[in-house]
């Protein structure tokens, strides 16, 4: 495999706060057009390692090349083929979605027209159209997903960096977002996601990174790693789960 | 029922002031709230008690029965959100009949600092009206008859307004209102002792009464007064209506309670006219790109975002109130030169609203990162926050400076000290930005408190940083003052006027020079001092 067939590539990566290692050595490797899963337990270090690789949190060590491109010593040039959806960091939410979306497309730099017809599309897609004029402020969870994705997509990204897309969705939602992007890596596009949720991460995924304690435990195309089993069961084996002591909670049901 | 009522309450009281995020500040706003409620009640029934049966004392309690009655209907849209024995809909999984819910709403709020307060300076009106067997016998009925009332129309509102109070509108009704309440205390209070050193405050006091009492406070304030005049049967009447008053409100209340308790959320997410991000009006004023974009972007948030209004209003308007109000209140000097130089002031705190603009925007800055912070981008930002003020604050301080010109009649102070405020707004503008990048503090996010500001040692920080801001100026802007004192004249100040805004204009340029290096580099770390948990 040549360095360029890979949209993201990533050599030991690292992030303490004080005393807590949160990311401790992380190396990636995601193919052009691949539709990748990050996956792990709470606190595993996912939304810090996507954070560092979207250039909103400075590495320790560590280097992030997305299609070539180093994030960190050039990233305006990065940031371009970058598209974000980050975890528990708000939206301009006393804006509508649409003024979102300009806003969004603004800062980009962004000819006025094509914003205009793409937010038009993309908050027809995501079924926010009617909701278009609506501060975000009194979106649902799963209509700030999906305008955050819209956000996202706005300028045309190479690689998506997309933090939980569909924590806290509903079903209809998620259905969109999925056809969204899976329409995106068809078309040459890159998904990095994270999840927790494996039944998801094993439909849709082409490869996969387990991470646990800010490392990777193991990678790779997820066939390969299930080999033969539930992609759940191998996480549990892998991550290590807490066994039930005796006796408790036996009157459960009972 | 009422026992468990009361321990509801003593548990929720008691909750509140546990140890843990936030604590102190409402311990500190309780203790606040107890020595201010219970100081006033206690002035109250002091003042009644030494008024004691003149005609002022009778009118004055027929203005506190009322006053209290107000209090208590704006206090449930204050505190909806924090006082958990407000909503109904909170009870509405348990199985309690309407009736339970009434006696526990009702009861609950008779434990609290609003509620004895509100006794205590009720009881002043028996100190102050009796001295017949009749007449304090009449007060000891109408004071728990107003008790009564202002629980029950307090509550009557709470249920009415639960829809509303619920919903995202509510909460920045409460927020704008609360800020109000505590402002408007500052502004009333000087023009009030102006108004008690004047003739004709005991006139304006019964005029007031006399209206006043036609209603069912001021009926059971009026009572004991009857009563002391021998006429009993008619005091008896208006504590009758006054009972009434509080039957027909209970009634009211338990309907409205049904209501309420079932009610979902109000969406109350008017879809507004596409006009896009730019307002209408400012679309050949606003720049296309990104300066543009953040302009408006600060622009929308001053409409939409209470707490956004509430810091600039008291940032800018409240100081110019108070340049105006004090020397009004003692007169001489040069009274027209001081108070058209007011706007030099609106500037320095107008300049001052932009030292915490990351801070304000909260994890949304991640949208600026994410679009890139280089060199000219980071410039762009800084300079549309400034922008946004700048568009705001000259119409404001251009009117200001007019309407005090007009009332004092010092027009010739007015080109000089127009220029001096445009020099002052570009250097702390310029100022603010760079402090804006060093030292961005998050604000709490959905606190209701205006002027909170996050606490942990950071309002002494924001207070040093603001002193800092307030000594550039100071020291950058004294050759213009210089100038204009002892060269020009401050009634000859026009040359200012074109010279203000040019060294306002690149001393803030200078400034904004500093900022865009740091916010090109410190980008990551000002996002992460804005984040509450790291990563």
């Amino acid at each position: 495999m040549t360095p360029d067939v890979r949209a993201v590539q990533v050599r030991g990566l690292r992030k303490s706060f004080g005393q807590v290692a949160a990311v401790a050595g992380i190396d990636l490797d995601v193919p052009r057009g691949c539709f990748f899963g990050l996956v792990g337990p709470n606190g595993a270090g996912k939304t810090t390692t996507l954070s560092m690789a979207t250039g909103l949190l400075r590495p320790d060590a560590g280097t992030v090349l997305v299609d070539g491109v180093d994030v960190w010593r050039d990233p305006r040039e990065a940031k371009r083929r970058i598209g974000v959806l980050p975890e528990g960091l708000r939206l301009f939410e006393r804006l509508s979605g649409r003024e979102l979306l300009e806003f969004s497309g603004r800062l980009r730099q962004l000819p006025a027209d094509v914003v205009a017809q793409r937010s038009g599309e993309l908050l027809e897609t995501f079924g926010l159209a009617g909701a278009g004029n609506q501060l975000v402020v009194d979106y649902s969870t799963g209509m700030r997903k999906k305008v955050a994705l819209a956000v996202a997509l706005l300028h045309n990204p190479g690689v998506l960096f997309l933090d939980e897309p569909f924590e806290a969705v509903d079903p209809v939602s998620a259905r969109t977002i999925r056809d969204v992007l899976t329409r995106f890596t068809s078309r040459g596009g890159t998904v990095v996601f994270s999840s927790h949720v494996m039944e998801l991460v094993e439909r849709l995924c082409d490869e996969v990174a387990i991470v646990n304690g800010g490392r990777v435990v193991a990678a790779g195309p997820v066939d390969v790693l299930r080999a033969g089993r539930s992609l759940d069961d191998v996480f549990v084996d892998l991550v290590g789960a807490r066994g039930w002591g005796v006796g408790a909670l036996d009157w459960l049901g009972g | 029922m009422i026992r468990l009522a009361l321990a509801l309450r003593w548990a929720l009281l008691r909750g509140a002031l546990r140890s843990g995020r936030g604590s102190t500040g409402r311990r500190v706003g309780l203790a606040g709230g107890a020595v201010v409620g219970l100081g006033f009640a206690l002035l109250a029934v002091a003042g009644l008690a030494s008024l004691r049966g003149s005609g002022i004392a009778d009118d004055a309690s027929v203005v506190l029965f009322t006053g209290l009655l107000v209090g208590w209907t704006i206090l449930p849209i204050l505190t909806f959100t924090s006082d958990d024995l407000l909503d109904a809909s909170k009870l509405a999984l348990l199985p309690l009949s309407t009736r339970d819910v009434l006696v526990l709403h009702g009861v609950g709020a008779l434990l609290g600092v609003a509620p004895i307060a509100t006794l205590l300076a009720c009881l002043g009106l028996v100190a102050a009206t009796g001295d017949s067997l009749a007449s304090y016998g009449v007060a000891v009925v109408a004071v728990p008859l107003e008790l009564a009332l202002c629980v029950a129309l307090s509550r009557t509102t709470a249920a009415s307004l639960a829809r509303l109070l619920r919903s995202r509108r509510g909460r920045d009704l409460g927020v704008a209102l609360t800020a109000l309440v505590a402002v408007s205390g500052q502004l009333v209070n000087p023009l009030l002792q102006r108004a008690g050193r004047s003739q004709g405050a005991g006139h304006a006091l019964h005029q007031a009464a006399s209206v006043l009492s036609t209603l069912p406070p001021g009926l059971l304030a009026s009572a004991p007064r009857l009563a002391r005049a021998g006429r009993l049967p008619l005091a008896a009447l208006h504590l009758l209506a006054g009972a009434m008053a509080v039957a027909a409100l209970l009634a009211l209340w338990a309907r409205t309670l049904g209501r309420a308790e079932l009610s979902v959320d109000a969406t109350t997410s008017p879809s507004r006219s596409s006009t896009g991000l730019i307002p209408r009006l400012l679309t050949w004023v606003l720049p296309a790109g990104r300066v543009g974009a953040v302009a408006a972007k600060d622009l929308r948030y001053l409409a939409r975002d209470p707490r956004r209004l509430v810091q600039l209003v008291t940032g800018t308007v409240f100081p110019a109130f108070f340049v105006v109000v004090v020397p009004l209140l003692s007169p001489g000097g040069h009274l027209d030169a001081v108070m058209v130089f007011a706007v030099c002031g609106v500037a320095v705190f107008a300049g001052l609203g932009g030292s915490n603009r990351f801070g304000q925007d909260g994890t949304a800055t991640w949208m600026l990162l994410a679009a890139g912070t280089d060199r000219h981008a980071a410039r762009r930002d800084l300079l549309g926050g400034d922008l946004a003020l700048v568009l705001v604050v000259v119409p404001l301080m251009v009117v200001l400076g007019v309407l005090l010109a007009a009332v004092t009649g010092g027009w010739r102070y007015l080109p000089g000290a127009e220029g001096l405020g445009l020099a002052i707004l570009g250097v702390s503008l310029g100022a603010a930005s760079v402090v804006a990048v060093v030292a961005p503090f998050p604000l709490p996010e959905g606190s209701r408190n205006a002027f909170s500001n996050g606490g942990g040692g950071q309002g002494l920080l924001a207070a040093a940083l603001g002193f800092g801001v307030l000594a550039v100026v100071a020291i950058t802007c004294a050759p213009l003052v210089a100038l204009l004192v002892l060269v020009l004249h401050p009634d000859h100040g026009a040359p200012l006027l074109l010279l203000g805004p040019l060294y306002g204009a690149a001393l803030g340029a200078g400034a904004r020079e500093l900022a865009t290096t740091l916010w090109s580099e410190r980008g990551p770390e000002v996002l992460l001092r804005l984040s509450a948990r790291p990563g």
